[in-house]
């Protein structure tokens, strides 16, 4: 043992001895609203198997649920090449196209500052080819937050989209 | 309930060292399903508070320089506790677990405020002039400590206030016991520095 060791522990003791014994506040626990030895765990909770499948099915059917929403929603007004340009110049040139815009989502707040990632298909475009112009701006439904894929069928006229959830570092598709 | 309507025969009460052992007449692990049958969590944890919430303030307090916030760390260090009782394999490890949860609250604390830790004031000095100077020496000490990085401090109030062996030390910091060594040389190295004391 050092002088050091021996300076340090005779210091720190004299230091914490302003805590003196009788200061010490009463131990407050927190209520707990279930009866003694049916304590409900706290921390990773989980959840019976089944649980798990039936989730997985209801995502899945949303997720097919909302592509057809937003495939019906897009072409149901069915943008008019005469309205948006006349006919295309070039013959066998589909007169729309889709494409991806990259977006922010706001993910979490880190010390009151809030972040968020940036996804490469927040939101889809669709142009008519003639002119350029926007046609539509699709965001994916609710609670979805980006899409994973789209297409459009071969009419140029239905496009179809599969959207996803976007949180931060993992997807829930 | 009050500590202070429950102090009779309070184990280890007013003394410093953190003791991993009986903090109720009977537990000493030897039969603590014994003890499961017979207190329920609450007690049992207030018997834990009884015996050990001194010293662990105590700890808070030299790791926090502030004592609210060290009453604060070592309350929700043994509500913690108090959640976690029933998922517990073995409550003999109770003392080691709401160690490492005073430390780790003493982190979250340290990060959270960015404290800038300053030794407190010591009570005015006695005439004597020995006195005047021991006090002058404590106060050089615990400000060289709270210059320390706080694993470095960490690892010297485990070591040298609590007592603990290296072991337990590793355990209550997450790390290696070969991190404890060099963690704690590479403190005291520090400390000798500032305070120009003779390295170990």
């Amino acid at each position: 043992v050092t002088k050091l060791e021996d300076r340090l522990r005779a210091d720190m003791k004299a230091e914490s001895e302003q805590i003196e014994l009788g200061s010490i506040p009463a131990l407050r626990l927190p209520a707990r609203t279930h009866p003694p030895g049916r304590l409900r765990r706290r921390g990773p909770r989980h959840w019976p198997a089944w649980v798990t499948a039936l989730a997985a099915a209801a995502a899945v059917t949303a997720v097919i649920a909302g592509t057809f929403l937003i495939a019906h929603t897009v072409s149901r007004p069915g943008p008019n090449p005469s309205a948006t340009g006349g006919s295309p110049p070039y013959s066998g040139i589909p007169p729309f196209y889709a494409y991806a815009v990259q977006g922010s989502i706001y993910s979490r707040t880190v010390h009151g500052t809030q972040y968020g990632d940036s996804v490469i298909a927040r939101y889809v475009k669709i142009r008519a080819t003639a002119s350029g112009k926007v046609l539509r701006t699709v965001s994916p439904p609710a609670p979805y937050n980006a899409f994973e894929s789209f297409t459009g069928a071969a009419d140029a006229r239905t496009f179809v989209f599969a959207a996803q959830w976007y949180i931060h570092g993992k997807l829930d598709e | 309930v009050d500590i202070k309507s429950r102090r009779a025969a309070p184990p280890h009460l007013g003394h410093s060292r953190l003791v991993a052992a009986a903090v109720t007449p009977g537990w000493d692990g030897g039969d603590s399903d014994a003890m499961d049958r017979e207190m329920d969590a609450s007690q049992a944890v207030t018997a834990i508070y009884q015996g050990h919430a001194l010293g662990l303030t105590r700890l808070a307090f030299l790791m926090l320089g502030d004592r609210q916030a060290a009453e604060d760390v070592v309350q929700e260090a043994f509500c913690g506790l108090y959640r976690a009782w029933d998922r517990m394999s073995d409550h003999i490890h109770a003392l080691g677990y709401v160690r490492a949860s005073v430390l780790n609250g003493s982190r979250s604390a340290l990060r959270r405020s960015r404290r800038v830790l300053r030794p407190l004031a010591v009570p005015a000095a006695a005439s004597a002039e020995a006195t005047v100077l021991a006090e002058e020496r404590q106060r050089e000490t615990v400000a060289a400590l709270r210059r320390l990085p706080p694993r470095q401090r960490e690892a010297v109030v485990l070591r040298y206030f609590a007592d603990l062996p290296e072991q337990e030390t590793a355990v209550a910091m997450g790390v290696s016991r070969g991190t404890v060594k060099s963690t704690t040389s590479r403190a005291l190295a520090a400390l000798a520095r500032m305070l120009q004391e003779e390295e170990p």
